[in-house]
């Protein structure tokens, strides 16, 4: 796995160019795969928050509480302030993160599951609330927002696209400045963390603003790229599930990780949605357990232990 | 406010705590002994509920008199979650447990949107909607079956954890793994045994579920937030707890829905405030295992 990992560290900037070539492709292609390559990468950036906030110990199970927060805030201030639809990234995220914030210091000494169910119950409470405010969020109903960029398909793949890119740019950044290391001696073993002089507190709220912000913007971006946000969908477990899974299945604590998770699982739902359009999300509870059982790594950790050295072993013969 | 009206609130109240109780008894005894946190409890139940709603279609079966099945079908479900995916991870940490599941419950969810679509079914019990009348409070047949067959079960379970050999053992294994492997108890058994009497007991109270409110694959998930909204309260793993948090839920849902206009749809917020409320002020619960 290194030596396989190095290869491509050496490669990394000629696969960074490749990739954003191939991630911007399906915006020339038509309406449909700009469609679908919009959904892949509006579920990367969601797969690169939950793994942000997996690197500091903590799983969330209701990550739709903050990429509904973030639609929700771009299309009550659109419609009660007439705040730009084009803002929704900005505003979400910053909404989520300030949420965050308050909720992280008072969530921080609950560990393990306790968390989970925490933020299951937020996402769960906060589609209540947003159904009962009926003032301002028209309740069941829903809100109706002007269109990202006047429909323009092309601006809103750029703006989506740009959201990866910065997302990637904030992972890169943990890593370079060490953040990753104490977020890591958190995940293993707390209060070892703590002894060692570790501000345990600072850098699980760090996490957990960074991760809340990058599901907000997310959401807000979604909100006026579908012109419509409504409690069910925004706040719906079918959007944690996938926040979750994605990275799990790609690889969780890695960069290529996340992105790999979300590209594969998001592709493999749509074929599937065509056959069991009621039930298609059984495809998510499989995946989840099978990459607990079996891919201890994910689909990155197959692809760098078993297939990258079969491959060489081949050319090493001929 | 009508004096009547608070103390018909609270007998329903106690009745729903009964329910509750048997809803978050095999959660509770899951994460006693195998220190698994099972996000898909309340799909177990869901699962009941269809089994009820089967049985009775396709047989003609009564409710009640479907309760032995359930229980011998469910507790076939959770032994073979034990074997497929309990025991490969006993010992893994905390978050892929939570991760595996919670795969589980999706998988479980979308089985029953496949099988039986999104529709929201109902049986129909002539004898559920009859009422009787004590005093000023008026308790239908459905509550009052519910909580009977609840209570039932519960200090059935409480007996034979306190009294019977096996039960014996399951608190042995509860207390020291290694310890009770020493004496003699094979651990591995017990362990299998504690997941299908968990997934059973869920049955159960599936089948509650099938008499008293709406079936639809999605019944679980409110049933395993309650579920952890009494165990949060009680102290995960504690019986005392439970107790006395299925009362405090249940009564204030009760309370809730009769004093609030729109009420009955505030009502399931009860659980999600508990669950904030304790997480934040007090995250180890009322009682200590």
């Amino acid at each position: 796995m290194a030596v396989a990992e190095a290869w491509l560290e050496k490669r990394a900037p000629v696969i960074w160019i490749l990739g954003m070539a191939v991630a911007l492709l399906p915006a020339f292609l038509g309406p449909y795969p700009a469609r679908l390559g919009i959904n892949v990468l509006k579920f990367i950036v969601l797969a690169i928050s939950f793994d942000i906030l997996a690197r500091a110990g903590q799983m969330s199970v209701g990550h739709a509480a903050f990429y509904g927060i973030g639609a929700y805030a771009i299309a009550m201030l659109s419609v009660h302030k007439g705040v730009p639809v084009e803002l929704g990234p900005l505003v979400g995220g910053l909404s989520a993160a300030a949420v965050a914030v308050g909720l992280g210091f008072l969530t921080l000494r609950i560990k393990g599951a306790y968390f989970s169910i925490g933020t299951l119950a937020f996402a769960e409470a906060l589609k209540v609330i947003f159904l009962y405010a009926r003032k301002y969020t028209f309740g069941a109903q829903g809100i109706g927002i002007e269109p990202l960029f006047g429909g323009n398909v092309l601006l809103s793949y750029a703006c989506i696209l740009g959201l990866v890119v910065a997302s990637a740019a904030v992972v890169r950044l943990l890593e370079v400045t060490g953040v990753n290391y104490a977020l890591a001696a958190i995940r293993e073993d707390e209060d070892a963390a703590a002894m060692l002089g570790i501000d345990t507190t600072k850098y699980k709220v760090l996490a957990f603003a960074i991760s809340a912000s990058l599901a907000g913007a997310a959401g807000g971006f979604d909100a006026g790229y579908t012109t419509y946000v409504y409690p069910y969908e925004v706040f719906s477990v079918a959007i944690s599930v996938a926040a979750m899974i994605m990275p799990i299945f790609g690889g969780l604590y890695t960069l290529s990780g996340p992105i790999m998770g979300a590209v594969s699982v998001y592709l493999a739902e749509e074929i599937l949605r065509k056959w069991i359009p009621q039930g298609y999300t059984i495809v998510y509870g499989l995946v989840l357990m099978v990459s607990i059982l079996y891919l201890p790594r994910g689909l990155r950790g197959l692809l760098l232990e078993r297939v990258a050295p079969a491959l060489r072993g081949r050319e090493g013969a001929s | 406010m009508n004096v009547d009206l608070l103390v018909q609130a609270v007998a329903n109240g106690v009745l729903l705590a009964g329910f509750y109780a048997l809803v978050t008894l095999g959660l509770n005894l899951l994460f006693g002994v195998l220190e698994i946190t099972n996000f898909a409890h309340g799909d177990l139940i869901m699962m009941g509920a269809y089994a009820t709603l089967w049985l009775n279609r396709l047989a003609g079966v009564d409710p009640i008199a479907s309760i032995p099945m359930v229980f011998l079908i469910l507790f076939g479900v959770g032994l073979a979650v034990y074997l497929l995916f309990f025991k490969p991870i006993l010992k893994a940490p905390a978050h892929n447990q939570i991760a595996l599941t919670f795969g589980l419950s999706v998988f479980l969810q979308s089985l029953a949107l496949i099988a039986w679509g999104s529709d929201l079914r109902t049986l129909d019990i002539p004898y559920v909607s009859k009422t009787v009348s004590i005093g000023p409070v008026t308790l239908g047949y459905g509550r009052l079956i519910a909580f009977s067959i609840a209570a039932a079960f519960t200090l059935g379970f409480f007996a034979f954890l306190k009294w019977s050999k096996l039960g014996y053992a399951v608190r042995a294994v509860s207390q020291d793994p290694e310890a009770a492997s020493l004496l003699g108890v094979n651990v591995n058994r017990i362990y299998a045994l504690v997941s299908g009497l968990a997934a059973a007991l869920g049955g159960v109270a599936g089948v509650l579920v099938a008499i008293n409110l709406y079936i639809h694959p999605y019944v679980g998930v409110e049933l395993t937030l309650k579920a952890f909204s009494v165990v949060i309260l009680g102290g995960m793993g504690s019986y005392v707890g439970m107790l006395v948090a299925s009362l405090v839920l249940g009564i204030s849902e009760s309370l809730v829905g009769a004093l609030f206009p729109q009420g009955s749809g505030l009502a399931p917020g009860v659980a999600f405030a508990i669950i904030v409320l304790v997480l934040a002020l007090k995250p180890e619960g009322l009682f200590r295992r």
